[in-house]
């Protein structure tokens, strides 16, 4: 009997070890840190300890953990987050569930070269699944929002929104299937963004974020968190002064550069961006799938995109809108900065801070910012419209300022608006002659026509 | 430059920025060729070497610099050209370039800090003073930064838009006077897409001026009227589509109400037509499978005949405010028929044309403070048709209508109209003469999500001189507008349905009925608009052979409105 019950001891430890597979280990870490194993145990994480399929690691504020995987891949989990490493190795693609923060990942080429056609590992969020198939790429999930933002630095990754019974999937097939539908999931490639939100049919339309945010992303590379180095975020004059168009003040000086290059050094190739959509940004008239103006910031806390508004400059090199002083700047980490005594909150407006102990300020551009700021007046191009063909954002300024609406009148006279925006001309009303020997009747046409 | 400082700078070059230098850039051939073999001296030979180090490093630094650069990469180009700043012996480049790319990275001070010091080496790019009027600017320090976009117009580097920096500058300053000669002067420069789209914002803000003048004047009213209001209208004129176009409308409009220029609103609030004058073309051709009389006709026998028909139409209008509770609008509406089947008599004798001047009122005020109009119309119609199957058109008739209304807003979903109406029409067949007198009821309903329903109900009694025509009428419509599909086509919907009751005619007729359903498909493009329709007609009588019928009609209308 004592025999018997060894041997099934021992059997059980044995599949215990076989479940408790180690598949990372942590080689760098900053702060503190918190492993949670499936058996629900948790214990605090160590230099050089190894974690498991079905491990939970979790960073506390200002920490960050750096696991390197078996197959030499290293993914950073950033201040504040928290992923599930559901699946990794064994043949099949991993999957990596982010609960909560952002993670930072760096996929060894060798390991993509093993399966080119398909998703070495998955990420998934509530909102979204990836399918990593590029070499260096961030991502963040907000849970208050739920929404999920990513950056791809290098290579290519697929993104796709997921929603209903998707989100219990862990079948990496299936979910790379849905990752690799046309009709659902998009390529993010190096430099790029993209999106999911709660309550979209599509992700976003991979786009530019603001390039001082994408650089600064970019070289921090263990998510590590910076204090700011400005006292303060200076507020400057938009220079898309009122009237004129961003396009116009933008100086393209590219060309300059071009030459001057040219003549100094001889030509030197550089890899020229394809099929992106518009700056303004773009709506899909097939799919209803957006990309959002270009050049906004990812706000790392809520999720939200903060698109450039109104009175953003062009910068005609990069392809994108500046968002002006006062809608904030990018810290030293690469996290968006509210401007000062402001604070994002989850529904994406910037709304007085009382942390910061200031109820409401006033900048140059007359902005009030105590109040709530919708952040993305610019309008996207719909599909039906030809790229690239808007003159940008313009700004209101003191010549410019408009006055009291002028009354519910069109071009084309008395008539009135209704809801959904159609414009019934009921002026087109006469009497028709005995037609079919009808008697003598009102008839009123309705005319419709887009005010 | 001394050996010391060479050395020097190569022993730096090497230790500190050499490390980051990309090691798999190509390398342009003539930097990377060997020194001549020419015969020199030691020392020589290591200046030479030294002068060669530098110069590959520059190189190689401003290739960094500019991938960096043009993949705005601008924190990491700012770098390189910083470390191209120390070992260069070029330094315009360097400081140019850090101006530009500070003003990228909206790190103004330090543009002009990198900016000023250019100007100091007499570096003259192009549109540097652009650049650096643009920060300057931006850093709110107004009078240097115009004085900059001075000195790029002098470089003739984008003139109209430096112009109408300045003269925005000169009215932030509330220098009045200078704000006006440079927006005057971009009207004055040689044609292109810059001053395209710069021109009508200066002509704005001139008028903007104005304004401000304006209301400081004895008599701002005749002022704006006189000055400000043209020279809006003349911004606008400039390019009627352009984003800024509706903007400029909006701010005449603004204007008109709050001096008492036009009228917007009627006492009772409803709006006023604006334009006054509404003109409208169209061009309609349907295929009709089964061709009854059309023109002003009582009798209408079924043909049981198809035909493709065109019809042309014009309608105008202008409306007149006598005063905030009186409108008075003269309208025309012509038109012309015809069928192009032209080897049926039954058929082309179909063909016509009608003139109908119409002059209508209302009286507005409010019922409850509800707005509501009392209306007054008069409408004369001429009609000429083949009356006599001859391939002429001769008189047909003239119809003199008289109508009086009064609209009423007691529902929330919108307004109700009744109408009375007296018809009296003269036949080129005296026997076909006839008098109506009709009243309706017509109901607006807007529902939500941008549905609406238009339904109308009439009663008529129509007596002709030949009283076996005599008839009574019920009838009621309905149309049901959807909102627009996918933002392109408005889809309409129609029923209508009605009992004809021709009592002295009973025993052979009978009460007739006619259902008529249609549908529209209405798409717009700016000023022109698209009507696709299809219409049903069931007419069901006793009298078989003339009176009971069915047809279909297809057609496409296309329509101007200017």
């Amino acid at each position: 009997m004592k025999i018997l019950t060894l041997l099934v001891l021992l059997s059980s430890v044995t599949v215990f070890a076989k479940d408790e597979k180690n598949v990372a280990k942590v080689t760098m870490l900053r702060g503190a840190a918190l492993v949670k194993n499936a058996s629900g145990s948790e214990r605090s994480l160590k230099q050089d300890e190894w974690v498991s399929e079905g491990d939970i690691v979790a960073t506390k504020d200002k920490s960050f953990v750096k696991l390197t995987f078996t197959d030499k891949s290293t993914m950073n989990v950033g201040p504040a987050s928290s992923i599930t490493i559901n699946k990794f190795g064994g043949g099949e693609a991993g999957l990596i569930s982010v609960i909560q923060g952002q993670i930072r990942s760096q996929v060894t080429k060798d390991v993509l070269k093993q399966a080119q056609d398909k998703s070495k590992l998955i990420i998934k969020t509530k909102t979204a699944a990836m399918g990593i198939r590029g070499t260096d790429f961030l991502v963040n999930y907000s849970p208050e929002t739920e929404k999920t933002n990513l950056v791809t630095f290098e290579g290519n990754v697929a993104l796709a929104q997921i929603e209903g019974n998707e989100l219990a999937l862990i079948n990496t097939t299936q979910l790379d299937s849905i990752i690799s539908d046309p009709a659902r999931g998009v390529e993010v490639t190096g430099g790029l963004y993209a999106g999911t939100s709660p309550g979209q049919e599509h992700a976003t339309i991979p786009t530019k974020i603001s390039p001082v945010q994408f650089e600064t992303l970019k070289v921090n590379e263990n998510l590590e968190t910076k204090e700011s180095t400005q006292s303060s975020n200076p507020t400057y004059n938009s220079i898309v002064v009122p009237g004129l168009s961003a396009q116009v003040t933008s100086n393209d000086n590219s060309q300059t550069l071009d030459n001057q290059v040219k003549n100094t050094v001889g030509s030197v190739e550089i890899t020229k961006e394809i099929n992106l959509p518009p700056p303004e940004g773009y709506v899909d008239p097939n799919t209803g799938a957006q990309a959002p103006t270009a050049g906004g910031f990812i706000d790392m806390k809520t999720g939200h995109y903060i698109a450039p508004p109104e009175g953003s400059k062009f910068d005609a090199n990069a392809g994108v809108y500046i968002p002006p002083s006062t809608y904030g700047k990018v810290d030293e980490s690469g996290n968006y900065a509210p401007p000062e005594g402001l604070k994002l909150n989850t529904e994406g407006n910037l709304v007085a801070d009382p942390a910061a102990g200031s109820s409401s300020s006033s900048n140059k551009s007359g902005t009030t910012t105590g109040s709530p700021l919708a952040p993305s007046p610019i309008k996207p191009i719909m599909g039906a419209t030809t790229p690239g063909a808007p003159g940008g954002p313009k700004m209101e300024g003191p010549g410019l300022a408009g006055g009291p609406k002028p009354p519910v009148n069109d071009v084309l006279g008395g008539g009135f608006f209704i809801p959904g925006n159609y414009f019934i001309d009921n002026r087109d009303t006469s009497v028709i002659p005995n037609l079919n020997q009808l008697p003598t009747t009102t008839n009123t046409k309705f005319i419709i026509s887009a005010p | 430059m001394t050996k010391l400082s060479l050395v020097l700078i190569l022993i730096l070059s090497q230790s500190s920025f050499a490390q980051n230098l990309l090691p798999d850039l190509p390398m342009p051939p003539e930097e990377t060729e060997e020194a001549p073999a020419t015969p020199t001296t030691e020392p020589e030979n290591a200046e030479k070497k030294i002068e060669n180090q530098i110069k590959v490093n520059k190189n190689q630094l401003i290739k960094e610099f500019y991938i960096h650069f043009k993949k705005a990469e601008y924190i990491a180009s700012l770098d390189s050209l910083k470390q191209l700043e120390k070992s260069s012996t070029d330094e315009a480049f360097s400081i140019y370039w850090q101006g530009i790319v500070n003003n990228k990275l909206e790190r103004y001070k330090d543009s002009i800090e990198a900016f000023k010091k250019a100007d100091k080496m007499k570096v003259n790019y192009k549109d540097m003073y652009y650049e650096y009027a643009q920060a300057l600017y931006a850093a709110d320090l107004l009078k240097p930064s115009r004085k900059a976009f001075g000195k790029s117009i002098v470089n003739k580097h984008k003139v109209p838009t430096s112009l109408y920096y300045m003269g925005f500058i000169s009215q932030t300053l509330e220098d009045y006077k200078s704000a006006t000669n440079y927006y005057k002067k971009i009207n004055s420069l040689e044609d292109s897409q810059e001053k395209k789209d710069v021109n009508q914002a200066a002509r704005m803000q001139l008028a903007e001026i104005y304004v401000i003048q304006a209301v400081k004047s004895k008599d701002p009213r005749k002022q704006i009227k006189k000055y400000a209001i043209p020279e809006f209208e003349y911004a606008y004129g400039l390019d009627v589509n352009s984003s800024l176009a509706p903007e400029i409308k909006k701010r005449i409009l603004d204007l008109q109400d709050k001096y008492d220029l036009v009228l917007l609103k009627m006492a009772n609030g409803r709006p006023t037509t604006i334009p006054r004058l509404y003109l409208k073309l169209s061009q309609e051709f349907r295929y009709d499978t089964n061709v009854v009389l059309e023109a002003n006709q009582v009798q209408s026998p079924a043909q049981d005949k198809g035909a493709p028909i065109s019809k042309t139409e014009v309608l105008s209008r202008y409306a007149f405010y006598p005063s905030r509770r009186i409108s008075l609008i003269p309208e025309f509406r012509g038109n012309y028929t015809k069928h192009i089947d032209s080897d049926t008599p039954s058929i082309y004798q179909n063909d016509n044309y009608s003139l109908t001047p119409a002059l209508r009122s209302s009286y507005e005020y409010t019922i409850g403070q509800k707005m509501s109009s009392t209306l007054l119309d008069f409408d004369y119609n001429y009609s000429a048709r083949d009356v006599y199957q001859r391939k002429e058109l001769n008189y047909n008739g003239r119809t003199l209508t008289y109508m009086l209304g009064e609209k009423l807003n007691f529902l929330s979903l919108g307004e109700t109209t009744v109408r009375y109406r007296l018809k009296d029409f003269s036949s080129y067949n005296e026997t076909y003469d006839s008098k109506t007198n009709s009243f309706s009821f017509e109901q607006m309903l807007i529902l939500p999500k941008g549905h609406v329903m238009f339904i109308v109900g009439s009663y008529d009694m129509t007596k002709v001189k030949n009283e076996s025509l005599n008839t009574d009428s019920y009838l009621l419509r309905l149309d049901y507008i959807t909102p627009r599909i996918k933002d392109w086509v408005t889809p309409t919907l129609s029923f209508t349905t009605l009992f004809n009751d021709p009592y002295n005619q009973k025993v052979t007729r009978g009460l007739e009925k006619m259902y008529n359903p249609g549908v529209k498909l209405t798409r717009g493009f700016g000023h022109w608009r698209g009507n696709l329709k299809y219409d049903y007609t069931r007419n069901i009588s006793k009298d078989k052979t003339a009176y009971d019928y069915t047809k279909h009609v297809y057609g496409f209308e296309l329509e101007y409105l200017f």
